[in-house]
């Protein structure tokens, strides 16, 4: 490891003082000025790194980044997890080592998506360190159904390791956006592909994107009115490596029968759609009606002005007068 | 509960995965049952296409020997013809295209899925417009097979 990473791992791993150059030498056993010089090159590569005279150095709780080295052994052992500062998108890198034959929850985890992806080519934000972007690769049992409801699943699990991490109540948008009171913090997309000599899926890609901070200079315009951050730079704690360690293990088990039920109510209860009055847009078409209820198979029912149902697979939903999010969650 | 409630309540148990609903409402009493479970669940993708790989080719006059391959709907979802509205479509009448090459996307509850040719072949015909919902074994797309 060079003097570089020594001092930078030094300094992730040391946040509530400054740390002196001294210490620092003494400690890894190079000189003072190897240490200094260290930390110039680390600031001038972008690293926020303050140094306060007769002190030391120290780095702000905000600066959060992805750490190959934190992940713990078993994780990586059974399948590799690929690190990245930044990538285009974490869904197509993984679905390339996925041709290329990658294992069953092999992962890629991202500080930044140059070219992010929402549905069908959209651009999804993605904002320098300030974001945290999960991929997983799961190659399904062939006896095992994938289910349609698989991107409901998985909005399920993020809210849950979110919260787990100190975000605020998270409710989910049909299909596939989870908000705050503030606005959309996190996306999921879903990528599979089916082999259509038998008609099974071969491999899922399931990726979620989170805004974990305001990115630095605000969220541009286009998305500004319902985007949001999970936390606020005032009381950020450094979450990314144990968030994105516990999306990894949740993901890998996404496909396993056994939970469908209890992600599936729990989709319900965090809906802010259910019950609501929604203009759900396919295409060209535009229906408002009432959702009546959520399917096990993802479906969302609509009930429209003329009381007659209709099974929605795939739309646009948005709820009346707001971006998304109902006062009771 | 009036008859209007009342159907709007059946509609909905049977929109729902609900095998058995009962309702107690003062001395109305409801129970409403399902026969057992409609032929085909849609929630579920890896269908019964496993037969799609037989020559679905209808009895032609064509002379040459080559078969059209029929690739059918695995799901229900929203066909894409591209990956983004920007993209250029997958594939097109004429365009020769190699066995594992994805030919479109079916979309349903925000799961993109590729659909993957099972053959090698020419593009014959494409049944489908972009953005169109299809149902479960809807012929897509057919294929000149000249190569499995």
């Amino acid at each position: 490891m060079k003097t570089k990473d020594k001092v930078l791992r030094a300094l992730l791993n040391h946040r509530e003082e400054e740390l002196s150059g001294q210490t620092m030498a003494d400690h890894l056993g190079v000189s003072r000025n190897a240490v200094w010089a260290a930390v110039k090159t680390l600031q001038k590569e972008g690293v926020p790194i303050r140094a306060l005279p007769n002190k030391g150095y120290r780095l702000p709780t905000t600066y959060d980044p992805l750490q190959a080295s934190y992940f713990k052994k078993t994780l990586v052992e059974s399948a590799p997890l690929w690190v990245y500062p930044t990538v285009d998108s974490t869904n197509d890198q993984l679905k390339n080592l996925a041709r290329a034959g990658a294992l069953h929850g092999s992962a890629v985890l991202a500080d930044h998506q140059s070219a992010g992806k929402g549905r069908m080519g959209r651009s999804f934000y993605s904002p320098a360190l300030t974001g945290l972007y999960v991929s997983v690769l799961l190659k399904p049992d062939p006896s095992f159904q994938v289910g349609l409801n698989t991107t409901l699943k998985a909005a399920v699990l993020a809210a849950r390791c979110l919260e787990k991490y100190g975000a605020p109540p998270i409710g989910v948008k049909w299909v596939n956006d989870l908000y705050t009171s503030h606005g959309k913090v996190a996306g999921i997309l879903t990528e599979a592909t089916i082999n259509m000599e038998n008609g099974m899926v071969d491999t899922v890609v399931v990726g979620v994107g989170i805004n974990l901070l305001p990115p630095a200079g605000g969220f541009p315009e286009d998305i500004a009115s319902h985007a949001a951050a999970l936390f606020s730079p005032d009381h950020y704690q450094p979450i990314k490596n144990p968030l994105a360690q516990d999306l990894v293990e949740a993901y890998r088990e996404l496909l396993t029968e056994d939970q469908d039920h209890a992600l599936l109510s729990e989709y319900r209860e965090r809906s802010v759609v259910l019950g609501k009055e929604v203009l759900a847009t396919m295409g060209d078409r535009k229906i408002v009606g009432t959702v009546k209820a959520i399917r096990d198979d993802g479906a969302l029912v609509l009930e429209r002005a003329d009381g007659q149902l209709e099974n929605l697979m795939s739309a646009e939903v948005s709820l009346r007068g707001d971006f998304g999010f109902g006062s009771n969650r | 509960m009036d008859l209007k409630e009342l159907e709007s309540l059946i509609r909905l148990f049977d929109s729902l995965s609900l095998s058995e609903l009962a309702l107690k409402q003062g001395d109305f009493e409801l129970n409403l049952k399902k026969e057992k479970q409609r032929t085909q669940d849609l929630g579920m993708i890896p269908a019964m296409v496993r037969e799609s790989t037989n020559n679905t080719a209808e009895p032609s006059t064509d002379d040459n020997q080559t078969s059209g391959h029929i690739v059918k709907a695995p799901m229900v979802g929203v066909f894409y013809e591209a990956p983004s509205p920007k993209s250029p479509p997958f594939i097109k009448i004429g365009d020769q295209i190699a066995k594992g090459q994805v030919l479109c996307i079916i979309e349903a509850m925000k799961m993109i899925n590729e659909v993957v040719s099972p053959v090698s072949g020419v593009v014959k015909e494409i049944f489908i417009a972009n953005g169109e919902l299809v149902e479960y074994d809807t012929p897509l797309i057919e294929i000149e097979v000249t190569g499995v």
